[in-house]
């Protein structure tokens, strides 16, 4: 069970509900997954063209919590007024919080989103800051309200897996508060990984709804991230150069 | 009387509320969050908010993300 502020999960996945061919294909995928926090993005209503309501297949289903995020927000001034537009669009105080100014790498921009976690803290969000895998900035979202930090682990999108691995362990090893690797989580061994370091939970999107058979990934992704979570609490053994024999090296041989 | 509504100039007539805006518009409330001038207006005000000549209405709604 993971608690995050006043909520408590049951499943250390959550899932996107962006690139799907179409919103049923999105809405199964993330029942497969068991995903209990599933974040979506803001965008203006086009009046000239409607397209599919994304709610309404996810609201059937009552455990599923919607982590609307401030994709587009390139300082934190727009991110505020994104959060207080989805708090108002979708009735909910928490906010994944997203500040990347440069569209080709998407990365998120610290200072500015270290600003806005303090105001929207102490407005009563339930913030969860998509950040570089920074040690020294993940204390400081810690001190300004942040309710989890969610380092990335390699671009939004790419499919590169843990490239921050070492640093994911820095933030793991001294946050008071869950982390949940977010961005770069391309295949179910990349999210077991994750689990296996310790993380409170991974972030997942484009890996499953890329997939010919998202229903399927959710699956692996769900699996995965079980089987990291249950070795990490179970204990990896250390590592070496050398070699350790887990057989007995009598010498009874030394007689032929 | 004109406002604009995302940037697209709308002929709407008066008296008019944001809940009326919203019919007249053919668009279901849910998911949606409305800013008129830059100020955002909750939910519990949009049949409150009266609409004047020249606001700017900024309406957004949930999409795909991640």
């Amino acid at each position: 069970m993971l608690k995050i502020a006043d909520k408590t999960l049951n499943s250390r996945l959550f899932t996107g509900t962006g690139k799907f061919h179409n919103r049923q294909a999105m809405a199964d995928a993330i029942a497969a997954s068991g995903s209990e926090l599933v974040t979506m993005a803001l965008k203006r209503v086009d009046l000239h063209s409607r397209d599919d309501d994304i709610l309404e297949p996810l609201l059937q289903y009552p455990h599923i919590n919607l982590l609307p995020n401030t994709s587009g927000a390139r300082d934190a001034k727009e991110a505020v007024y994104a959060a207080q537009l989805a708090r108002e669009a979708l009735q909910t105080n928490w906010l994944k919080l997203e500040i990347h100014p440069d569209p080709k790498y998407l990365l998120p921009d610290p200072i500015e989103t270290l600003k806005a976690c303090e105001q929207l803290a102490q407005q009563g969000f339930i913030v969860l800051p998509y950040i570089h895998a920074d040690p020294v900035l993940c204390k400081h979202l810690e001190e300004a309200g942040a309710a989890a930090v969610m380092p990335l682990g390699s671009p939004i999108g790419s499919n590169l897996g843990l490239k921050t691995r070492e640093f994911l362990q820095i933030i793991i090893e001294q946050s008071k508060v869950p982390v949940v690797v977010d961005a770069g989580i391309g295949s179910p061994s990349d999210a077991a990984q994750a689990m296996e370091l310790g993380a409170d939970a991974v972030l997942v999107n484009t890996a499953i709804a890329v997939s010919p058979d998202p229903v399927a990934m959710a699956i692996a992704f769900k699996e995965a991230v079980s089987a990291g979570r249950r070795a990490y609490e179970a204990g990896l053994g250390s590592r070496s150069l050398e070699a350790h024999a887990s057989s007995p090296l009598t010498a009874f041989l030394d007689d032929l | 009387m004109q406002i604009k509504v995302n940037d697209k100039q709308v002929t709407v007539e008066p008296p008019l509320n944001l809940r009326e805006l919203l019919k007249v518009l053919s668009l279901e409330d849910k998911g949606v969050a409305l800013a008129v001038n830059c100020q955002i207006v909750s939910r519990s005000q949009w049949e409150n908010h009266p609409l004047e000549d020249g606001d700017q209405i900024t309406l957004i709604k949930a999409t795909a993300g991640g």
